[in-house]
């Protein structure tokens, strides 16, 4: 009888000691949101040259249809189904700010050396035929004879981003460029199980 | 002889944890690192949305900035007076991260890869149907669009995340049949669903509220209350599992029989708690329904969804019956080797739910 009590007791002290630590250590770490691919984009990525190097990166997100319908109604402010440009310029930069915390999805490197891309402009987003559509330009100055790595991926996996061979294009420039896309496992993220695709660049 | 049993009951623990916790396949969750990944709340796409004041984003942002400073491997002398105006990019003077590619993470990623297509694919033809059902409701796309939301609630769950490791450690530790097995799938995927049912119409119809960012702060809090729950109760099964080793109540039952089957009382509890946080993607699919005015269209569907994730989490379920039946008979009959055995598996099933609501309660945030 003492004993099953003593047992209860020690029980409830251990629940008390695990919730008081889990909260106070929750505190100070960061959130990791839901897992697993719930929303799929499909990504291009254009490098564009001008006067011999790159100048930056112009980024086309296609968002699947049922995300597309559940972002319009946060962002078409009138409710009436559409997203006027009006509508998107009252809401643009700040979508933006929040966007450069996920460094817009952009993991970049020139030369070995990671690059954080702290800005982009001309950034627009439309709603056609049920699916969001964004786009904007990041960015990214590199000389001749760089090496530039470009992958897209969310390290939370929230989103998935769909990549292939042909989501990588180059304009203002046709020669000299060698361009590969396969796995990335330095850049290995939820928890180094899932490795990005990369697109491996040289001009 | 002491020792060597030591020595044998550390070998099968470790075995026991890293396979719960480092298979892939298991689940989304693999090693201790959980949560020193970097800063991402769900949905960051229209986050900055008229849903929240202007004094809020920029408060939220500045926290934000603040914070990539200490983690943006190269911020240089970053410009941050807003994302629009700086115009080009910096290059600091850290090298490329190093992030280390799990055990197996090459074939997981090309699996998944295969899966996130066909998700995709499902997702589109999904959305077709229900445009389809909105313009004819008496047309046969409605079974066509609930079928296929059933295969998509298979291939959802394939996954990480959907309890499949919480499932598949409880039962290295219970003793279980394959009815329990599908039991304790089919309702956490049920909870998992429903969790989001009732959060989708409380907001829209309650609150009027359809954005998505009140479904991501009350699903936030869920995780939170779901996971710290986890490792409560597994906390509890491992005190349990720990009383009957060292109480010699273990070794007294195997004289007489096997151990004990899992109680569905046991299981109805797990899989309710690990269930509780509100699956984006069936939320998706009903405030997609509810969008073309079809709400009951859009719950049958994640009725199904849920079945089909069910039967996923279900076969982790049987798979891991399996594995712990086979454990046993491998260990012979031996009544001391099988108390041994028993223990360790109680033991070892209940550490990996206790860390894992711990691990993922920790690198969750409210």
């Amino acid at each position: 009888m003492m004993n099953g009590l003593r047992m209860q007791a020690l029980r409830l002290l251990c629940i008390a000691c695990c919730l008081t630590c889990g909260i106070g250590v929750s505190w100070m770490f960061p959130d990791r949101g839901f897992a697993h691919p719930h929303v799929f984009v499909d990504a291009t990525v254009d490098f564009v040259f001008e006067n011999g190097g790159l100048a930056g990166m112009k980024v086309h997100w296609t968002f699947d249809p049922m995300a597309s319908s559940q972002y319009l109604t946060d962002l078409d402010i009138n409710g009436d189904g559409t997203l006027t440009a009006e509508e998107w310029a009252s809401q643009r930069d700040d979508i933006a700010v929040f966007l450069a915390e996920e460094r817009f999805f952009l993991h970049v490197a020139v030369n070995g050396q990671s690059v954080f891309i702290p800005s982009i402009r001309d950034f627009v987003a439309t709603f056609e035929n049920g699916k969001l559509e964004y786009s904007f330009f990041a960015p990214l100055a590199a000389e001749n004879g760089s090496d530039v790595i470009v992958a897209v991926f969310d390290p939370s996996y929230y989103t998935d981003f769909q990549i292939a061979e042909e989501s990588f294009r180059f304009s203002g420039r046709s020669e000299g460029i060698s361009y590969t896309l396969d796995d990335a496992p330095e850049l290995a993220f939820y928890e180094g199980q899932i490795i990005p695709l990369a697109a491996r660049v040289h001009f | 002889m002491t020792m060597r049993m030591a020595a044998v009951c550390t070998a099968v623990l470790l075995f026991l944890c890293s396979m719960s916790l480092s298979v892939p396949v298991t689940d989304g969750v693999s090693s201790l690192q959980l949560g020193m990944v970097s800063v991402s709340l769900a949905n960051p796409f229209t986050k900055g949305a008229h849903g929240r004041s202007p004094g809020q984003a920029e408060e939220k942002a500045a926290g934000g900035f603040e914070q990539q400073d200490q983690t943006a491997i190269a911020p240089g002398n970053g410009t941050q007076e807003g994302a629009l105006q700086a115009p080009v990019a910096e290059t600091g003077g850290a090298s490329l991260p190093h992030a280390e590619a799990g055990f197996l993470a090459t074939q997981y990623t090309r699996m998944l890869r295969t899966v996130t297509v066909m998700q995709k694919e499902m997702r589109e033809k999904l959305s077709e149907l229900g445009k389809d059902i909105a313009a004819n409701p008496a047309g046969g796309s409605f079974w066509t669009f609930i079928g296929l939301s059933f295969f998509y609630g298979v291939v959802h769950a394939l996954g990480p995340g959907h309890g499949k490791a919480v499932v598949f450690s409880y039962f290295l530790g219970k003793r279980g049949s394959i009815a329990r097995g599908f039991a304790m799938g089919h309702l956490l995927s049920f909870v998992h669903a429903m969790s989001a049912v009732v959060l989708v119409f409380v907001l829209q119809w309650v609150l009027g509220n359809k954005g998505s960012q009140g479904f991501d702060e009350a699903g936030g809090v869920l995780q939170h209350v779901s996971y710290g729950l986890v490792a409560v109760i597994g906390l509890l099964m491992l005190v349990h599992a720990l009383y009957e080793t060292f109480s010699g109540r273990q070794a007294a039952r195997i004289c007489c029989a096997a151990a004990p089957q899992a109680g569905y009382g046991g299981i109805a509890a797990v899989s309710m708690l690990a269930g509780l946080v509100p699956c984006p993607g069936a939320a998706l699919v009903l405030a997609f329904a509810m969008g073309l005015g079809l709400p009951w269209t859009g719950f049958f569907a994640v009725l199904a969804l849920a079945l089909g994730m069910g039967l996923t989490t279900s076969l982790f379920g049987v798979l891991s019956i399996a594995s712990r039946s086979a454990l046993v008979h491998v260990a012979g009959r031996g009544p001391r080797l099988l108390t041994i055995m028993y223990s360790c598996l109680a033991i070892g099933g209940a550490l990996g739910i206790t860390l894992l609501g711990t691990m993922l309660f920790l690198s969750a945030r409210c």
